[in-house]
């Protein structure tokens, strides 16, 4: 199993856009994809159509020592797409990860017992940088940063390249242009410079109203309209995206 | 996360389609599909407990299941998914996939580990007309799921492997052998109803089973196709290898050569079309594993066989050994090229790559060659006459001076002689002695192989593993130290052939010398571990352990 995470210091940026668009293309290609949704708003739960709810004590049973991630997963509308949901009582989740113990290395042990009947992990994580962040990037094999090509988009990726430089066994660090509006040449601009850096993936997702749409419609672009160009984006990013994580 | 499958039967579908909706599953649309269970001739995928199914409706996807339940589907567009084999001119295609062919990613990836160079072949096909629905959860997502087929017809795949052939399937075997398709078809009646358990929700499942089954139907584990393929007495796992069937010591050894012999007969059968039609190199290679085992069995039934039919079958399975050789050899190379290439940089065995374009095309050629043969008036003949003598009762046949004495002395006397020459002529050869030496010893070595193969199972089968183990440790060793050689000198000439039609690149000429030295230096290594590979072979633990399975195949 190859981890996904999908993070960015700021919110709003399309994080859980391109974790669950990306997940549908991976289970449409064939891979067997989970969704964990760790973020207490639980967009990528209701995207989904998956009650935001986890069974038995909230994020303490999630992961507290004994939890086990098997049995709060659940099937999706897709076929090899499952989730484990995320909901309120995931606010507290650093508070839990620490009174569990190694809070670090949690995310990956909670993971293990997982590998073998998934073939991808996406974790769709809350805006920030947290303990439960730290414990993601250590289990994670690529981090994925959707950035908006605004004044400041440099800044956040960087901050993520300062972090995860002072690990030992570093996750790739990838990005991704997210809402490019092109009729703002500022926007142009950055986006220039972003492809310059190692890790930047060719494809952009621009700004477009499909993407909103999945609110109402509550599932992936590709879903509901196959054929616009946003549908097509994520489809093509999620091809850069599998060589990276399969060379 | 099981699927359950009820098998409708005679009752009714409204009623049971009536039943869903009250318990608040949507239906879709009826779909027409095809559903084609899918697997290596040899059942590698159910093996390693998977178990992969081409569904093509109104989408064409691959579906692929492990224990845990948890599916993979790969979409592709027709055009993409690859169908090739059987004969061009027959209007329906054999359905065999390459999983090599898929695009990269895990799904091939999980396929590609366990089929390794095998092709995947269909087992049986089952025409249906299909609704799929499933009961929403209250934010939409599906708690449990269903597929209700109704089935149209149903054909066994020509490479399924068929657990007790159905008298009924006879007709039908010849009606579709014409098509080049399947050996079986069915047209059929029924429906069936299957109940897919869905992560996060055990109980709706069991509640859907539990009141279907009040309503009087029975159920099966798997899905319809798994149905199918029991209804059908298709082995879900394939080929199982050479059959072999006990063998009693004490009866006369005309009958117990007679029957080794209609084993192999079997495995040549199971593996001759595929071979002809070149679906993957297995085919080939089990084909040839029959075929030398034969000619050893043949071989060594001086005294025991009719002297007129072992000296034509000797010469019709010497023909068949020498037709197939050269194509067998290429698959080796082509397959191992990028192993053995491997140890050169990059851009070096780039330069090679026209020599290993030649190669393919060389063993493309001798695989046509092959398939022609085969084909042939002279191949059918062979198969029949050699079909028809075995099927022959045994009173019917009379044999040489030996036929009559018990199989495990006459096995015994051959295996101590082969047992003998190998030991002989290994203990002859020392630090300097030729390279023909080795090759002779190897020859020994293989003919003691295939009679412990062929009777070895007489005198024990812990003997028997323990012997065999030590003498493929020599074997290898042997096979190494020659089989490098002719490696070597084979790339040397395929290079110079290449060169000579113009299309190798004048850097190729120290790559290729590069390469031949790596494969020199391997088989000198190996001429170098002879003496501690023989000396384990003839230690006097082995020799012990030989003695006493030769004694007990005697006693
Ligand atoms: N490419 C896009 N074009 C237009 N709107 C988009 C695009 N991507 C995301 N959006 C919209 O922007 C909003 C934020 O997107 P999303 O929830 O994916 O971001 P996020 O980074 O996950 O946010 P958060 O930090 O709150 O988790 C949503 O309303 C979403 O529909
Ligand atoms: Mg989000």
């Amino acid at each position: 199993m190859k981890v996904l995470a999908v993070v960015s210091i700021k919110g709003g940026v399309g994080k859980t856009a391109s974790a669950v668009n990306l997940a549908y293309e991976a289970s449409r290609t064939g891979a067997r994809v989970l969704v964990w949704d760790l973020d207490a708003q639980g967009s990528a739960t209701y995207l989904l159509r998956v009650r935001q709810r986890l069974a038995g004590g909230g994020a303490h049973g999630l992961v507290a020592a004994g939890g086990e991630l098997g049995r709060h997963v659940r099937a999706t509308t897709h076929p090899g797409l499952h989730v484990l949901p995320g909901d309120l009582s995931l606010r507290f989740l650093d508070r839990e990860l620490d009174a569990a113990g190694k809070p670090r290395r949690r995310v990956g042990a909670l993971l293990r017992p997982l590998r073998a009947s998934y073939d991808l992990a996406v974790i769709d994580c809350p805006p920030g940088a947290s303990l439960a962040i730290e414990s993601v990037l250590r289990a994670a094999d690529a981090l994925l940063v959707p950035v908006v090509p605004t004044t400041l988009a440099m800044r956040t990726l960087e901050q993520f390249e300062h972090i995860v430089a002072t690990r030992r066994r570093p996750p790739t660090l990838l990005a991704h242009v997210s809402m490019l509006d092109r009729r703002k040449t500022l926007q142009r601009r950055t986006v220039e410079e972003l492809a310059a850096r190692p890790g930047t993936l060719a494809t952009v997702v621009p700004n477009a109203s499909v993407v909103e749409r999945m609110g109402p419609e509550r599932a992936p672009v590709a879903v509901f309209a196959p054929r616009s160009v946003a549908a097509a984006a994520y489809e093509r990013l999620w091809q850069e995206l599998a060589v990276q994580l399969w060379p | 996360m099981s699927t359950r499958t009820f098998d409708g039967g005679g009752s009714s579908l409204a009623t049971t389609i009536a039943a869903l909706e009250a318990a608040n599953i949507r239906l879709g649309p009826e779909d027409h599909v095809v559903r084609t269970s899918l697997d290596t001739f040899d059942g590698r995928l159910a093996a390693a407990g998977l178990r992969l199914e081409r569904r093509c409706g109104a989408a064409d996807v691959l579906e692929l299941r492990g224990p845990d339940g948890v599916p993979a589907r790969l979409t592709l567009p027709a055009a993409t998914l690859p169908t090739t084999g059987g004969s061009d001119a027959s209007p329906v295609r054999t359905g065999v996939l390459d999983p090599r062919d898929l695009p990269p990613g895990p799904f091939r990836s999980r396929l590609t580990t366990v089929t390794r160079e095998r092709v995947l072949v269909s087992y049986l096909t089952l025409v249906t007309r299909r609704r799929e629905g499933d009961r929403p959860g209250r934010e939409g997502a599906p708690t449990v799921a269903v597929g209700v087929d109704r089935w149209a017809s149903l054909a066994v795949g020509r490479y399924a492997t068929r657990r007790a052939p159905d008298p009924h399937a006879r007709d039908a075997l010849q009606a579709w052998t014409a098509e080049g398709w399947a050996i079986a078809a069915w047209t059929l009646e029924g429906w069936t109803l299957e109940v897919i358990e869905l992560p996060g929700h055990p109980k709706p499942a069991a509640e859907l089973v539990r009141r279907t089954t009040r309503r009087g139907l029975s159920s099966h584990e798997g899905d319809a196709l798994d149905l199918a393929l029991r209804r059908a007495g298709v082995d879900a796992g394939g080929w199982k290898g050479p059959a072999r069937t006990a063998l009693d010591r004490h009866a006369p050894a005309l009958p117990g050569y007679r029957t080794v012999l209609r084993d192999l007969l079997a495995s040549l059968e199971a593996n001759w079309q595929g071979t002809i039609e070149h679906l993957d190199s297995e085919f080939l290679h089990q084909t040839r594993i029959a075929v030398r085992r034969t000619r050893s069995v043949l071989a060594e039934g001086r005294g025991v066989l009719p002297v007129d039919v072992r000296r034509d079958q000797r010469e019709a399975f010497a023909w068949l050994g020498a037709l197939t050789g050269p194509a067998r050899d290429l698959d080796v190379y082509v397959e191992g090229w990028s192993q053995l290439t491997s140890p050169l940089p990059a851009a070096a065995a780039r330069a090679l790559d026209p020599v290993r374009d030649h190669l393919v095309a060389q063993r493309a050629a001798e695989h046509t060659t092959v398939s022609a043969a085969m084909r042939s008036e002279r191949a059918a003949a062979v198969l029949t006459a050699w079909r028809a003598w075995l099927a022959l009762s045994d009173d019917a046949v009379s044999g040489g001076r030996r036929a009559d004495h018990p199989l495990g002395e006459v096995a015994a006397t051959r295996l101590r002689e082969a047992q003998e020459q190998v030991i002989t002529d290994g203990r002859a050869i020392g630090s300097d002695s030729p390279p023909e030496a080795l090759h002779e010893l190897r020859k020994d070595a293989k003919r003691l192989r295939y009679l412990l193969e062929s009777f070895g199972p007489l005198g024990g089968r812990k003997r028997l593993r323990d012997i065999l183990g030590h003498l493929k440790l020599l074997q290898d060793n042997l096979g190494e130290f020659q089989d490098t050689q002719v490696q070597a000198d084979r790339l040397r000439s395929s290079a110079a052939e290449t060169a000579g039609a113009g299309r190798l690149a004048p850097d190729a000429d120290a790559a290729v010398e590069r390469l031949a030295g790596i494969l020199e230096a391997r088989g000198a290594a190996a001429r170098d571990d002879f003496a501690r590979c023989f000396a384990d072979y003839s230690a006097r633990r082995t020799r012990r352990t030989v003695a006493a399975l030769i004694d007990g195949m005697s006693r």
